[in-house]
Formats: C-alpha cells, structure tokens, sequence
C-alpha cells in the first residue's frame, strides 16, 4: 500500500510540473503582453507611445526578457522558497492576493461538495430503492434538468425570483462568516446552489444507475433469500458496492466545482479564485495566472490522489494490479 | 427513464468479460435506432436539436429583423406584438438575436468537438497500438490537460489569444481532446485483443493500415457517444466564455454574450438574460438526453464512462 501511495504521488507531482510547463509555454506563446496592459491599460493609442528603452527596462526588470526555460527554472526555484512572485498589473504580492481570495472560494466550494456528495448519492438511492415511482420519476426529471442548467443562468434565475421578487436573499456580495455569520450565510446561498446543482444531479444520476446494477447481483439476491431485514442488505450490500465507482468520480466533481467557480463568483461579485483567475486572464498578468494554475493544478491532483487511495483501500484488487 | 432497464441487452446477463463490442452491422443500427427512438427522453433530445438545426440554418426566414439592426425608437421595448421578446438597450431585437444565435452555438459545438475528435482519436489509437513510452507520453499529457478544470484551460486559452469565433473553436477543441483520447485508447486497448488484429500483422499489413481498417471500425461506435455528449458540453462552455466575456465578440449574436449584457438589465427587462439562456438550456438538454440514449442504446456499458 505504502509503495502505492508513493508512486502515485510522485505521478501526481510529474503531472503537476507538466501543467506548469504547458502553461508556461502557453501564456509566452499566444499573443497578448502583460507589460503593455500595466504601461498603457487597453489604450491603443498610449501603447504605440510607449518609447522602447522604457518597455525594454521593464522587460528586463521582470525577467521578461531570459529565454522560456530559465524564466520557468527561476519560477519553480521561487515556489520551493513560498514565493509566488508579483503581480505585474497591481504591483502587489501574489501570495497576499490569495491569502485574501482563495479562503472564500474554499469555504463556498467546500460546503457545494459536501452538499453535493450528500444529496447527489442520496437521491441516487432513493431512486434506485423506488424505482418507476413517482418520486424516482421526480428525481430523476429534475437531475436530467440539473446536469444541462447553465450555471450563471441559474444564477440570474435565482437573484431575479428570490432578491428582486421574494426580497429573501442579498443579490450578491460577499461577507466573512467571521465577521457577520448571518449575513454571510444568507449571501453564498445562491452560489452554493449554483455551484452544487451539477454534482447532486450527476452524483444522483450516477448513483442510481450504479444501485441497479448492485441490485440484481447474485449476493444481494442470496442476502434477500437469507432473511436479512432490508435495512441491513441496502447498507451493507448495496450502498457498499455500489459506491466504489461513485468514489472514483469525486475528483472530478470537485475539478467541476472549482472551474464553476470562475463563473459564479462572476455572477455573485465574490472576490474569490475564480474572479482573480478572471480578471488575472484578461490583464495578462502571467505571474497571477501561473499561481492560479499552480493552485487549482494542485487540489485537484490532491484530491484525485486522495480518491486513488480510498479506491485501493475500498477495494483491494486495485493495489496487486 | 423507466424504460431503461428493460432497453439493456441480455449479453450482460451472467459472466461478463470486458471485450469490445464490435462494429455494428445493418441490422445492428436498426437495433440500436429502434432502442435510441423507443425511449421518450431520448426522442425528446432529438427532436429538440432537430429543431434547433432547422432554426439555425432558415435563421433569416425565421427571424423577423436583422440581428444587428437597432431600431432607435425601440430601445429596451417590452415584449410585445412587434418585437416577441423585446428589444436590448440598442433597439435591436432579442427574439432574432436568438435564432442567429444559434447558428453561432452550432457552430462553434460542431466545429470543436470534431476537432478535438480527430485529434483525441488519433492520439489515443496511437496510444493503445504502440503501447510502451508512446502510450506513456500520451497519457501524462492528458492527465495534465485534465488537472485542470475544463473551463480553465479553455478560458486561458480563450482569453490570451483574445478571443473571436475561431479562437473559441480552437480553445474549446483543445479542452476536448483529452477525453476523446483517453475514451478512444480504451476502445482500443480491448480491440487490438482480438484475433483478426493479430492477423492482420500475419499478414504484414502496416501499423497504420491494421489502426485504421481493423481497430477504428470497431472502436467507432461509443466515440458516437462522445461526440454527442461533447457537442452539449462545449455549447455550454461557449455560452460560458462569451458570458465572461472572452468568447464570442459583440455584436455577433451568441447567447452567453447576451445573457451577460442583459443582467445589467435583470430588474427591468428580465427577459434580456433570461430568454437566451432557456434557448441554451433546450439545446444543451437535447444534446445531453440525445446522447444518453445513444450511450443505453449503443452499449449500456459505457454508462460510467460519461
């Protein structure tokens, strides 16, 4: 096990140098020149003013000017000392700017996956235990709903029905549960939603499918025949193998979350992740968006490490092959 | 969906050893359209696309002005008789702006996803054939590309070279192609097993030969399935990225462009955001149930693939 979880991790670690280096080679490749967007903003017209000693000063000051690889050699030395470089627009500490926004995309984000995991194989297995009743009928029309929902549609939606209309909820913002807790909670309902909607609809989906295939498997009918109660077979058999391939895909959902976040911190005005990744693509501030990549690269090959070992823990014939 | 169970073929009854299926033959796709067409949601997927296709290519017949036409007077109009669903803040009708819209959706969806087709098929056949450091390299590359949430990379992408329809194409197709490669190479592991693989190199048939006339066929069928699965994900992502405003260029009609425009005008004219984006949830729908039944339809095995 210990020598599985060791290769995995270094695959893990090899892949997240990979997605550095794309992008690396990405952002320097395609056009667009960060150094332009922080002398002279969007104006043409300054840009074509700007007088090539001064450019070439600055280029050199942000080490624009070293060749691709010694540029990524400099960064990567950088990260392993914990810094993640400066911003070129806002002239400001890239590791502050995410102190400040990733604990807000982590506490909407993290909340949406619990939510979602929960639901999701919840009304998976309501469905399954009560198939073509009205209810799996129900779940199963709103999820087939759910996993199609363009999320900053839903978003609009929501504030449209429930801020303008009802007056229930803030129509977007962002306050730290520390500070004013009610407020807080009142304000990421709607982006929790948002950002949820798809894994319950795809886990449930899942979920339900997964069951059924359980459900007529030779055990469970010989669990049946034993005179087990229900209770005991829908845990203990069903619900236990039914969930391995369910585990497999909880990367995945958090991947989703966290690229949902790009666009519902956009519909809610959450300085979050996402927006920073956002407005950081639009400056072409490469260093914020390389910290980004390197973030966002790094949970999500986190937690598919962390699914990998449950899986081989769950079910052991993954460990021997 | 009650259906579904009793859609899923019999050979799945006792022992199942995972080969792959082979390439249908006539009487096969009669099968598998008499099981895609008996299934309500999957007819209902189809038919919404269908509808959507016509929409987009008699998009002038249909349209009662010109997308880009402002009418002065008119602006942000109500709905009403004249203009169905109201005009935005420059007078021009949002109704037509729809139906041209989809043209631009369908559009980018077909031309991104056979992109990334072809080239996730390519890699992924090359992949499973020669196996060994090729089958290496391929892999790690598209374990990289999918470290990173889709919406991601096809937003970097989109958002450095600055936008535009073609960069939506190519940034979009990109996102793309490590699914299609990894679903491809799977296909293929399981085919290249079969004997007439190993007989075709008996006879000293080229690797490219035995890759497209032996293994392709008969990997083809569930690439079907990613492809109408792809195309709902990518309208989607399209409508996601001109939404924050890298995709699509105004004034080119495309509905997460007018979704983002209209929210500025959510509390008077609702319908602004709100219309386009039901017209994008009926499409993405159709894709999704259309591929679903092809999916149940094609091979019932596939379900945890997608």
């Amino acid at each position: 096990m210990t020598a599985y979880i060791i290769r995995r991790a270094i695959i893990g670690i090899l892949v997240l140098l990979i997605v550095t280096m794309l992008v690396f080679l990405f952002m320097r490749l395609l056009p667009g020149d960060p150094l332009l967007v922080y002398m002279a903003g969007y104006d043409v017209q300054r840009a074509q003013k700007i007088g090539i000693e001064e450019y070439n000063a600055l280029k050199h000051q942000w080490g624009l000017d070293k060749p691709i690889y010694v540029q990524y050699v400099d960064w990567l030395k950088n990260i392993l000392r914990g810094d993640l470089g400066k911003s070129i627009k806002l002239q400001q500490k890239i590791t502050s700017l995410i102190a400040d926004a990733l604990p807000r995309t982590a506490y909407i984000g993290f909340i949406s996956f619990i939510i979602g995991t929960f639901l999701g194989i919840l009304f998976g297995v309501i469905c399954a235990l009560r198939r073509g009743t009205w209810i799996d009928n129900l779940i199963t029309t709103v999820s087939n709903i759910g996993i199609t929902v363009p999320t900053f549609w839903l978003g609009i939606l929501m504030i449209y029905i429930l801020s303008y209309k009802m007056h229930w909820l803030p129509t977007s913002g962002w306050t730290s549960p520390a500070e004013d807790f009610v407020k807080s909670t009142k304000q990421i309902i709607m982006p929790v939603i948002c950002m949820s909607v798809g894994s319950i609809a795809g886990l449930a989906r899942l979920t339900r499918s997964c069951m059924l295939e359980v459900m007529r498997q030779d055990y469970v009918r010989t669990a049946w025949s034993k005179g087990l109660r229900e209770r005991v077979i829908v845990f203990r058999h069903q619900i236990k193998n039914a969930i391995i391939p369910i585990v497999t895909t909880l990367g995945g959902a958090l991947g989703a979350i966290l690229g949902g976040s790009v666009i519902i911190e956009t519909v809610f005005a959450i300085p979050g992740m996402g927006r920073l990744m956002t407005t950081a693509i639009f400056d072409q501030d490469y260093q914020i968006v390389q910290a980004g990549v390197l973030i966002f690269g790094g949970i999500i090959i986190f937690s598919n490490l962390l699914v990998d070992i449950a899986y081989a823990w769950i079910d052991p014939r993954i460990r021997y092959s | 969906m009650a259906k579904e169970m009793g859609s899923v073929p019999s050979q799945t009854g006792a022992v199942t050893i995972p080969t792959a299926i082979t390439a249908p033959r006539y009487s096969e796709w009669r099968r598998i359209a008499r099981v895609f067409f008996g299934r309500k949601l999957s007819l209902i997927g189809f038919v919404l696309v269908m509808i959507w296709i016509v929409v987009a290519i008699f998009a002038p017949l249909i349209a009662p002005y010109d997308p880009l036409e402002t009418h002065a007077k008119d602006t942000l109009a109500h709905p009403s008789a004249k203009y169905w669903l109201g005009t935005d803040s420059t007078g021009r009708d949002t109704f037509s702006r729809i139906v041209y819209g989809a043209r631009t959706s369908l559009l980018i969806g077909f031309s991104a996803v056979f992109s990334s087709a072809l080239v996730g098929t390519i890699m992924g056949l090359a992949a499973a054939y020669f196996g060994g450091w090729v089958f290496t390299i391929i892999m790690r590359i598209t374990d990289a590309l999918m470290a990173l949430p889709g919406i991601i990379l096809v937003l970097l992408i989109a958002g450095l070279a600055g936008g535009g329809i073609p960069v939506v194409i190519f940034a979009l197709g990109f996102g793309g192609i490590a699914m299609q490669c990894r679903l491809m190479c799977g296909q293929s592991l399981s085919v290249k097993q079969n004997d007439y693989v190993m007989a075709a190199r008996a006879i000293g048939m080229s690797n490219w030969r035995i890759m497209l006339t032996q293994i392709f066929p008969n990997a083809f069928p569930p690439l079907i399935v990613g492809i109408t699965m792809g195309l709902g994900g990518v309208v989607l992502g399209e409508a996601g990225l001109s939404y924050l405003g890298i995709g699509v260029m105004p004034p080119t009609p495309s509905w997460g462009g007018m979704v983002n425009v209209g929210q500025g005008y959510l509390f008077s004219n609702p319908e602004l955001s709100l219309a386009p984006g039901a017209a994008l949830m009926t499409l993405v729908f159709g894709f999704n149930m259309a591929g679903d039944g092809l999916r149940d339809a094609i091979d019932p095995r596939l379900r945890g693939a997608f």
